[in-house]
């Protein structure tokens, strides 16, 4: 996962324009088994990724927000919120090794 | 949650321009993309107490009288001077908004006054002012201040609770 976090670091894109960034992690998503829309609410870059445990889905849902977005600078787009690193907490792998 | 066969569902939103507006994460809202979410941390920032009432002591800030020189290398110098915006972002959290302070990049300054802020801390004036300057080296972000603390205005106004919608007026000066 530091791996994608670093790739979204190395390749800053700005608010709705976060093509990249969108691209590597819904396929990601999709690798491990999230059922992926895209283009929700009318906006090109926002996802939902919904992912059901073999042993039902009568339990609780957990959802998380990912953003991944950079900030404008003044020597040129940079992630200095974090948000490359945010994201990628929100991996598959940990989602899904939660069992709580 | 495969491992221990513990049944439920992760839905991860992905949710664009956090940094920008209009906000994402509304539209979605509004969209219905977010039905049925509940968001852990929701409960009331401020507690009212038996009277209902909820106080904010030593919202202005206490500037000395004469005048005050920001100098750009005096960190305490900016610090004093942005005193009132701290506030203001505080209001703004108050209000479930944002803080333009905590969302912007490291390059921008706020500084500000209240040249008129009210007679008493339990009286509602009948209109406030506050004179800001905001800089920053980027005309979209610049823009995009201005906004957020145009509409923290709007929200101190409507903190009076006022009588009728045309009250809740609001509007800051910039330079």
């Amino acid at each position: 996962m530091q791996g994608v976090s670093d790739w979204i670091g190395q390749h800053p894109e700005v608010g709705w324009h976060e093509f990249q960034a969108v691209d590597t992690l819904t396929k990601l998503l999709k690798g491990y088994g999230f059922q992926i829309d895209t283009g929700v609410a009318g906006m090109p870059t926002a996802f939902v990724a919904r992912w059901t445990s073999p042993a039902g889905a009568s339990g609780p849902t957990l959802g998380l927000i990912a953003e991944y977005d950079a900030l404008r600078g003044t020597q040129g787009d940079f992630h200095g919120d974090q948000h490359n690193a945010q994201s990628r907490w929100h991996s598959p792998q940990r989602a899904r090794s939660w069992n709580t | 949650m495969t491992q221990a066969r513990v049944p439920g569902r992760v839905i991860i939103y992905g949710t664009p321009a956090e940094e920008v507006d209009p906000p994402a994460k509304g539209i979605m809202w509004r969209g219905g993309a977010l039905q049925g979410g509940r968001h852990p941390g929701a409960q009331p920032l401020v507690g009212r107490d038996a009277t209902g009432s909820a106080r904010i002591r030593r919202l202005l800030p206490q500037h000395r009288r004469g005048e005050v020189h920001l100098h750009r290398s005096s960190r305490a110098s900016a610090h004093r001077l942005e005193r009132p915006q701290r506030a203001r972002g505080g209001g703004a959290v108050l209000l479930g908004g944002r803080s333009p302070a905590l969302h912007l990049a490291l390059e921008h300054r706020v500084q500000g006054v209240i040249p008129e802020g009210g007679i008493a801390p339990n009286v509602v004036p009948d209109h406030t002012v506050v004179d800001y300057f905001i800089r920053f080296p980027d005309e979209v972000y610049l823009e995009h201040m201005a906004r957020m603390m145009d509409d923290a205005a709007k929200g101190a106004a409507q903190m009076t609770e006022p009588r009728s919608p045309s009250r809740a007026t609001a509007s800051i000066a910039t330079a």
